[in-house]
């Protein structure tokens, strides 16, 4: 099917690359979202 | 004319008059900003050679391109003093239109930095070897294209007011926010030159760049009053 | 449906960081559904193209990414405008929770679009009206963030950003129709990503899927952020410490 088209890799590639893009936003927001959680909880135990 | 009309207007000559006023003073901004502009278009032969036809065919481009990169640094200097000596906040209590006070500084600007950088612009004509008639256009196309630039530049430089400049405030940040901006202007005007060079009327190019600069001329005062506003809260 | 909901919520934020959290799941668990069907719709159903043979199928994420590139900004910028008019802290924060995945999809526009254009147009990159106003559409984003960074104030930073919002959607327009003046100038440029194949009802389709699979995620996703956002600033405010140690 598409995979084996003569063409198959530019979409692959295409593909890959929105996951990746996808991913690091994720990656990136539950990085930061983990980071404001643990300040919540830092200025809890503090005050 | 209403009490509110003649307050507009005695508030922009009042605007107009201080900031040329000033300029006058410190003259180096202009001559800074025509020697970034002059240089800025004079390294351009040297990166991509001598050749005439080549230099001719990117001409409206590049100089029109240095042209707007030029009006970038003067920028910072246009609310950032002011604003640093209360002045702005006096002058946004005063109970005169600021948006008139805007317009005012935003043509004084374009008086005291614009308009040189056009003069000086036929020199790159040369440089770049335009003919006569390009030439005039790029003039043509320059006047009100950098009073727009600086209509809208005058926007960016406000909302950038009180950025910290090492959280990447100051001039990259305003090139980074009026470029896009000036994207419409930069086509009309170097594509004025451009068609001019190919025997074509630049008559529909200019014309735009005058509905542009009018729409500027309306709608970026007001919406500098509101960053102003937001700066001074 | 949901356009109510944030119009109620909107004044609060405690009362959206509940909603907004119960909410996301489910937009989440949609945006998959969705995706999952418009590729097996868009793979498994829709035939190959006349003259583009398979490579065509990348339109099916390069168009709704292209899509809500647009389509954020302009909510953004109504956001900005909520916030400007009626100064309710929530809608600033929503600028900036829309801000980086509108950005992101700008980002999967043009790589797409430019992986697209080698096998069909021979060249990674093309001056044609779309890729060009996308490109630019980029640096609009990055100019909002640059801007609400360069703040420290954060009341001054969600103030600016959301004029600048504004004053950026004004342009959206303007800056497309300039670009595509300019590219009918060019002959030589005027080759256009979107001269695509005729859209078979099946292709259409997974399309839409897609799309729809996007503004899920998009829902899902500027909601996490906000919550992250609210939680940076009133993290120690006694609602949230609530939340946060339940």
């Amino acid at each position: 099917m598409w995979i084996m088209s003569a063409h198959g890799w530019f979409v692959t590639a295409a593909y890959a690359a929105t996951a990746l893009c996808i991913g690091l936003e994720l990656w990136l927001l539950q990085r930061r979202l983990r980071r404001a959680r643990t300040a919540a909880a830092a200025s809890r135990d503090g005050a | 004319m209403t009490t509110a009309e003649r307050g507009v207007w005695s508030a922009l000559r009042w605007a107009v008059a201080r900031d040329l006023t000033l300029a006058a003073r410190s003259p180096a901004a202009a001559v800074l900003a025509i020697g970034f502009f002059l240089l800025a278009a004079a390294i351009f032969p040297l990166g991509v050679g001598p050749e005439p036809e080549q230099l001719k065919r990117i001409a409206p481009g590049v100089i029109w391109a240095c042209a707007a990169l030029a009006m970038l640094a003067p920028l910072t200097r246009l609310y950032e003093p002011d604003y640093a000596a209360g002045v702005l906040e006096q002058l946004a209590l005063s109970g005169r239109p600021l948006a008139a006070l805007v317009g005012g500084k935003a043509i004084a600007h374009w008086l005291a930095i614009g308009v040189p950088i056009t003069v000086a612009a036929p020199l790159t004509g040369l440089w770049f070897g335009l003919d006569t008639a390009a030439v005039l256009v790029l003039v043509a196309t320059l006047a009100p294209g950098l009073a727009t630039l600086t209509l809208l530049g005058g926007l960016c430089a406000a909302l950038t007011l009180g950025a910290d400049a090492g959280r990447g405030g100051g001039t990259p940040l305003i090139a980074l926010l009026l470029l896009p901006l000036a994207v419409p202007v930069l086509i009309l005007g170097a594509g004025a030159v451009d068609a001019t060079e190919n025997g074509l009327s630049p008559a529909p190019h200019l014309a735009l760049l005058t509905a542009f600069l009018l729409v500027s001329l309306v709608v970026a005062p007001v919406a500098t009053a509101a960053a102003v506003k937001i700066a001074l809260e | 449906m949901t356009r109510r909901i944030n119009w109620f919520f909107l004044a609060s934020p405690a009362s959206f960081f509940a909603v907004a959290g119960r909410l996301t799941p489910w937009f989440a668990g949609a945006s998959v559904l969705l995706l999952a069907a418009g590729l097996y719709v868009g793979f498994g159903i829709a035939p190959d193209d006349y003259q583009q043979g398979s490579v065509y199928r990348i339109i099916y994420i390069h168009v709704p990414a292209a899509w809500m590139s647009m389509f954020i900004y302009l909510l953004m910028a109504g956001y900005g405008v909520l916030a400007l008019t009626f100064n309710t802290r929530l809608s600033a924060m929503m600028v900036l929770a829309l801000a980086p995945t509108g950005a992101w999809f700008t980002v999967i526009a043009l790589i797409t679009g430019s992986i697209w254009g080698r096998p069909t147009w021979g060249t990674y990159w093309v001056w044609d009206a779309r890729l060009t106003s996308e490109l630019f559409l980029l640096f609009l984003y990055l100019g909002v963030l640059a801007l609400h960074h360069a703040h420290a104030d954060p009341k001054r930073a969600d103030r600016a950003a959301a004029l600048l919002a504004i004053v950026g959607a004004i342009n959206v327009p303007i800056i497309y129709f300039s670009v595509k003046w300019w590219n009918t100038l060019h002959q030589g440029a005027s080759i256009s990503l979107t001269a695509a194949p005729k859209m078979a009802m099946t292709m259409l389709t997974a399309m839409l899927l897609v799309a729809l699979a996007a503004w899920c995620y998009t829902f899902a996703v500027s909601f996490t952020r906000v919550r992250t956002i609210i939680l940076e600033r009133e993290g120690r405010s006694d609602w949230l410490q609530k939340k946060v140690s339940a």
